[in-house]
């Protein structure tokens, strides 16, 4: 699996790390139940912190695409997976859209209420 | 480059290399201060056992440094990725015998030799994982330093694939290693019965390696690729994106070696897809992959994006030729 980030980009490492697994998931290149590669290798061989990694690892999992095991590591979920991550690329692309032009969360709620 | 104890165009010191050599030599010189430090109270057979065990260590240092004076290509990264980490192994067994040989016989009225305990014979063989662990951890820092991006870019890629056995290797393993291996652990026992522990530990161990087998990752940057086996039989290597010269899929099937060739290197732990690069120098590094054609193109994105990058990394080995093939 290929991970990329952009030291100097706006966008935090964590959520950087974050998107490629989603991506990948989107993709269907990663498949339920395979196993992410551990924290402090991955963390080792894109010169970051073990702790962005584990965030992003992390935030991942509230989202319900991965499952953390102690002591067997990440491990990408098995229920209705690929529609999820995609989703959820999805909805952080918007969010980072919205950033970008300054509209707020309440405001992009609103205009996504209207829409509906 | 990585040929000295210090390295790169600021002279990083080579901390893996200078860890082997430390390593290497305090093994040595504690295994020849022990029976001086503790011989009044020991028996005298003991002195046997420094002897035997003393020359065991120097020929496994010597056996070592042979097959880095015959390596043909890249000999330091061969000598500390593959070669040091092995010898470690074996000078770390030579100094925790004769450590185990002193702890059984202190103050003993009667010599005991440490075969004959099952829990001198197991503290031994953790003894031995454990300078297995220390070799790899080291040979892995080499490599780790090796591939270093030298591009000051702020864009960083990573590709990794964990490789597990099959069952051609398990069969593999068996018939070269195994069979041989339990003939000749019978052969111990039924010739000195009290050897019967240790070969009760070989045989555990030797199954316990046919079942669990061995694993490899396979890491691919802007620096080059790096190939790192769990244990030692899978063996490990590491190419940069300057030595790369081509890359291709091809089918491989496991063979018994330790990587100790001449030139380049296998980790094939399984029957099927693999990933072949042909080193600049000529030399062919096979590792079996079953996303092979997915690294071919990674390598080549990554060579590309450095020689669009204008890197000094590419060198004077010519355009890329990473093509996927069948």
């Amino acid at each position: 699996m290929l991970f990329e980030i952009d030291t100097r980009s706006q966008v935090p490492i964590y959520a950087q790390i974050a998107a490629c697994v989603r991506r990948a998931i989107a993709a269907g290149a990663v498949k339920p139940g395979s196993k992410l590669p551990p924290s402090r290798d991955l963390a080792r061989e894109l010169e970051v912190n073990m702790h962005t990694v584990q965030r992003a690892y992390g935030e991942l999992r509230d989202e319900g695409l991965l499952e953390l095991r102690q002591g067997r590591g990440a491990i990408v979920a098995s229920s209705h997976i690929e529609s999820s991550a995609r989703l959820h690329g999805l909805l952080h692309d918007l969010l980072a859209e919205a950033d970008e032009q300054g509209l707020t969360t309440a405001e992009l709620a609103r205009l996504m209420e209207t829409m509906r | 480059m990585n040929t000295a104890a210090w390295v790169g165009q600021n002279r990083r010191p080579n901390w893996p290399l200078i860890g082997f050599v430390v390593a290497h030599v305090a093994i040595v010189i504690a295994t020849l201060l022990l029976i001086p430090i503790f011989g009044s109270r020991l028996p005298s057979e003991t002195r046997v056992d420094e002897s035997s065990w003393i020359k065991f260590e120097l020929a496994s240092i010597g056996f070592c440094l042979l097959f880095i004076a015959r390596r043909r290509e890249h000999r330091m990264s061969f000598a500390l990725e593959t070669a040091l980490p092995f010898s470690i192994a074996l000078v770390g067994l030579g100094f925790s015998m004769l450590l185990a040989t002193v702890l059984i016989n202190l103050d003993a009225h009667a010599y005991r030799r440490v075969f004959e305990s099952g829990l001198w014979v197991g503290l031994v063989a953790g003894s031995v994982f454990m300078w297995l662990m220390l070799g790899r951890y080291l040979g892995a820092e080499a490599a780790t330093n090796r591939l270093r991006r030298e591009t000051a870019s702020s864009r960083r890629s990573v590709w990794l694939a964990e490789v597990r056995v099959d069952r051609s290797w398990r069969v593999l393993y068996g018939a070269a290693w195994g069979v041989p291996s339990a003939l000749l652990i019978l052969l111990v026992v039924v010739s000195q019965p009290a050897a019967f522990p240790m070969g009760l530990w070989l045989a555990a161990n030797l199954t316990l390696g046919m079942a669990v087998g061995e694993r490899a990752s396979v890491v691919i940057t802007e620096g080059g690729v790096k190939v790192r086996g769990s244990l030692l039989f899978g063996g490990g290597w590491s190419l940069t994106m300057a030595e790369v010269s081509s890359a291709r899929v091809v089918t491989a099937e496991p063979r018994p070696n330790f990587s100790m060739s001449r030139r380049g290197g296998r980790c094939v732990l399984r029957s099927g897809s693999a990933l072949e690069i042909t080193a600049a120098t000529g030399g062919r590094y096979i590792v079996s992959l079953p996303e092979a054609e997915e690294a071919v193109v990674v390598l080549a994105a990554l060579r590309g994006r450095n020689a669009a990058a204008g890197s000094a990394v590419l060198g004077d080995h010519g355009p890329a030729r990473l093509a996927p093939q069948e």
